[in-house]
């Protein structure tokens, strides 16, 4: 029988065969939470997250199912474009970028962001199983590449086509671990603003963010924005790979919580909802009773949503007064808020509401469900104000 | 994974997948896996909190250096003493302080065997594992895996250790009671 040192041993060499390069992010003295270590998981700390529009690059969350691939020869790779079109394709990093190029402001965001807090709210029963992130898997940016749209019309999409299957240039370290494989509404894909990104605010998409190629799916959650594309495949049906199958569903139908529900009950999570983030205060900041302060935060909703409404209560939900948003820059962006208030002395307790374009509001409590998907509820932060 | 709260359904159900994804755990260990996950990671256990920020960079992958120093760390141990050994090799189940985990895990404080003047019983549960035995009127669904890849050094490290903790105060034994008993 191994031990456990034995078999940590084993798998570290299976993973040093690769000569793995460290991750591009995070200059010293950059900080990021540690969700997972291996593969990792970083998510951002709220004071990364605001007050800018735009989430830096370094310290962009990071979410990885198989980590990077080993080594990327940006000569050598191709997106290769088959399955049910009229000419296979397969191009170059050069092919895309004589091709017209177009930016997208998107809210990129794990569909697990805030499984954390079901923990917090439903402690009794199971925890949604997978990495705990809390605020900061979420970030947004500018990303610059070509319409998925354009390169599927050079590929001549073929009738019965309905769904795309991709992967990446990621592999599981286990032959047996199946590979990062999603599938895709082919609808979605034709979206004008549903893009293959080789740009990330301006710069060469990073490598832990999918260089040369990943695939933005503005709007959705980001496990369809598959990193290191190099394949996609149209079928007239979703592929029923592990990471479509079984992964990253939704219960057509909630049920107690603590229940597990079988794939079968599930369809594939898509669209993000409506979800604030207050990054200032936090419980550790020194508010001082008289003196003007703010609070602030961030605000999205999903699948093309906008958020025209963020309402802030810093007496725990009694009163509620409008926020001031700042401009968006597109409809898939993230809105900064902000909020000016003069404390009294005693203890405060502030919320935050959004609200898009659609009507949807967030709730107290995220419903439960296995996966620990869609946390969006209201954000409380208690803070402290000491007399002037 | 230390920060999940899973039940044993839960559990279970990620045992099963990670096997399915080419974990070498031996279907023999999963029951004991399982318990062990829900009684020290189950709903119930408070989570420890969430915001620990790390300053950048912080170490991400195996390389071919930490994989040494994991090996010169498995030289030491044959070294290492009886407490260093219980910790690594026991107290996952059985609990730093030999406490155990009721329902789950025997507690080894003032266990008849751990503490019978006679070892063998007590060198054979750890040499060759023990399986479906009551013990102390209790009977417990996981079973204990054989530890006879340890040397006889660390073994008798590990019994001794166990039988002079924790209020313990049984005679102890020599490495080659061990070999004999192999």
């Amino acid at each position: 029988m191994r031990t456990r040192l034995q078999f940590l041993t084993t798998l570290g060499s299976t993973v040093a065969a690769g000569a793995l390069p460290r991750p591009a992010f995070a200059a010293a003295g950059d900080t990021m939470i540690v969700v997972n270590s291996r593969p990792f998981d970083y998510e951002t700390p709220l004071g990364e997250l605001a007050p800018s529009v735009y989430t830096a690059n370094r310290t962009f969350f990071i979410r990885s199912h198989m980590g990077p691939p080993a080594s990327i020869d940006v000569h050598a790779w191709r997106l290769v474009v088959d399955g049910l079109v009229a000419h296979p394709l397969q191009l170059s990093l050069d092919d895309l970028r004589k091709m017209q190029k177009v930016e997208v402001a998107s809210v990129l965001q794990c569909s697990g962001n805030g499984r954390y807090f079901f923990g917090k709210a439903y402690p009794t029963v199971s925890h949604p199983a997978g990495a705990q992130w809390t605020y900061g898997g979420v970030g947004n940016a500018r990303w610059g590449g070509v319409r998925v749209r354009d390169v599927l019309a050079r590929a001549g999409v073929r009738p019965g086509a309905r769904f795309s299957t991709n992967s990446g240039l990621d592999n599981p370290v286990l032959p047996t671990t199946p590979k990062f494989i999603r599938g895709i509404e082919l609808a979605k894909l034709l979206d004008p603003d549903t893009i293959l990104a080789y740009e990330m605010n301006g710069q060469p998409l990073p490598y832990e963010h999918g260089y040369p190629v990943r695939l933005l799916v503005p709007g959705w959650a980001g496990d369809h924005s598959v990193k290191w594309i190099a394949h996609m495949t149209l079928a007239p049906t979703l592929t029923t790979d592990f990471w479509t199958a079984v992964g990253y569903r939704y219960p057509n139908q909630l049920g107690p919580p603590g229940k597990g529900v079988p794939p079968q009950a599930e369809h594939p999570l898509t669209a993000l909802n409506v979800k604030s983030i207050i990054t200032a205060p936090d419980t550790s900041t020194r508010v001082r009773a008289g003196a003007p302060n703010s609070v602030s935060g961030i605000a999205w909703s999903g699948d093309g949503a906008q958020v025209n409404r963020v309402e802030v209560s810093i007496d725990g939900g009694r009163t509620w007064r409008d926020a001031k948003l700042g401009t968006s820059p597109g409809r898939y962006s993230w809105r900064t808020f902000t909020y000016s208030w003069t404390p009294a002395a005693g203890s405060a307790i502030i919320l935050a509401r959004a609200h898009d374009d659609r009507g949807a509001v967030q709730p107290n409590v995220s419903p439960w469900n296995p996966g620990g998907y869609l946390w969006n509820a209201i954000q409380r932060v208690n803070v402290e104000v000491s007399a002037a | 994974m230390t920060q999940q709260r899973l039940s044993a359904a839960t559990w279970k159900a990620e045992i099963v997948k990670m096997r399915g994804f080419g974990s070498p755990l031996p279907a023999a260990d999963e029951a004991s896996v399982i318990a062990y996950l829900a009684a020290h990671l189950g709903p119930s256990v408070p989570q420890p909190p969430p915001n620990t920020v790390v300053t950048a960079p912080p170490v991400t992958y195996t390389n071919a250096e930490t994989s040494a120093s994991a090996s010169t760390a498995s030289a030491s141990t044959t070294n290492a003493n009886g407490a260093q050994l219980y910790a690594q090799n026991c107290a996952a189940c059985h609990g730093a302080a030999g406490a155990g985990v009721p329902g789950a895990f025997p507690p080894l404080v003032h266990d008849p065997v751990v503490t019978a003047a006679n070892p063998a019983a007590h060198i054979s549960a750890v040499l060759k594992g023990v399986h479906g035995k009551a013990i102390g009127g209790k009977s417990y669904s996981s079973p204990m895996p054989p530890f006879a890849q340890l040397s006889d050094n660390d073994i008798a490290a590990i019994i001794n250790h166990e039988r002079t903790s924790w209020g313990n105060h049984a005679p102890t034994v020599t490495p080659a009671q061990i070999k004999s008993a192999r």
